[in-house]
Parts: structure tokens; C-alpha cells; sequence
């Protein structure tokens, strides 16, 4: 499989879920 | 790093739309401000409209985050009353992860899922039986006891 192609914005993310039948996965990280 | 791992990836592809943000960009902060952010790392499961259905705190190696992200979607759709959905991803946690951190809650969940969708009771039993015999020590086993 390749690479996990995060989403943009939130906004993208939902409606990704929406017409794929999925559940948003929303990870919040600190880069330091 | 936990997202090279293939089993995550996977869990990652085939249940989710995922979405990560900075906590450090200032423009990701209205995001951060309606999801109550506190602390890093922080995974939510989100329902299509935004309403937060799962949620957990912290590093896991890759042989916990797969189950862990598995058990959480499972939980999601339980909250979405998709009780079939639901009990076949807990009963994969417990087929490919069986000694997995989160193992003990699928397995209390499953007995959710089954009496939900069928209303029996012995189903609810059955399911927190083998619990008990599993994890005597885990929280859930506690938590089954009424």
C-alpha cells in the first residue's frame, strides 16, 4: 500500500468520509 | 515511527479519511479551539458531520495504534448504531491483536454490539463470559460486573 494521503482541511476530510462511507481520522501532532 | 508500519497504514486506508494538523499553525487554531485541544499526540474519530464519536491521547508502537485505531472506528459505529459494522471490526481486533492493550474493551464491546442488534441478553452474557475468562484483571472485566 502506498503512502496515507492525509487530507487538507477538515472540510475535505468530512466530505471524503461522506461519499466513501468512512469515518474521519483527525490527528493532532506538535512538530518540535 | 508508527505511520511507515503496514498494518497501519492499512487500518488508516481502509476506515478512515485522514486528516492531520500542526498544533503549532495559527491558522489550524479554530480547529484546534472547537475540538478542545490540550495535548499531543491527539487521534479523534469523526463522524461525517464533525461530531467527535472516539478519541485517545498518546504514543502507541504500531502493534497497538492498528488495534487501537480498529477498536475506535468499531466504537464510532457502534455510536452510530451500525451494530454489525461495529462487531465485525472489534472481532477483528481480537483476531489479529488478541494480545493487544485493547483487546479486553473490544471484547466487552462485542457483547454490546450482539445485544444490541438482537436485544437477547445471553448474547450481552456470553460475549462478557469470555471476557472474564481472558482478562480477569482488565478494567472492562471490572466494568461488566453489575
Amino acid at each position: 500500500m502506498s503512502e496515507i494521503a492525509w487530507l487538507g482541511s477538515l472540510d475535505e476530510a468530512l466530505s471524503a468520509a461522506k461519499s466513501a462511507d468512512h469515518l474521519v481520522l483527525m490527528d493532532v501532532f506538535n512538530p518540535t | 515511527m508508527t505511520y511507515p508500519e503496514i498494518s497501519v497504514r492499512d487500518a488508516i486506508g481502509r476506515l478512515t479519511a485522514p486528516y492531520q494538523l500542526d498544533n503549532t499553525v495559527e491558522s489550524n487554531q479554530p480547529v484546534l479551539d472547537r475540538y478542545r485541544h490540550v495535548w499531543t499526540p491527539d487521534l479523534r474519530i469523526l463522524d461525517t458531520d464533525g461530531t467527535e464519536l472516539y478519541r485517545w491521547n498518546g504514543y502507541l508502537p504500531p502493534a497497538e495504534f492498528a488495534p487501537q485505531l480498529i477498536a475506535a472506528v468499531a466504537h464510532a459505529r457502534l455510536r452510530r448504531k451500525e451494530y454489525g459494522k461495529a462487531q465485525a471490526l472489534y472481532e477483528e481486533v481480537l483476531r489479529r491483536f488478541p494480545t493487544s492493550l485493547i483487546a479486553a474493551e473490544a471484547e466487552y464491546y462485542v457483547g454490546v454490539c450482539a445485544y444490541r442488534a438482537s436485544h437477547n441478553s445471553s448474547d450481552l452474557l456470553k460475549a462478557w463470559h469470555e471476557l472474564e475468562k481472558s482478562h480477569p484483571a482488565s478494567e472492562w472485566t471490572v466494568k461488566q460486573n453489575f
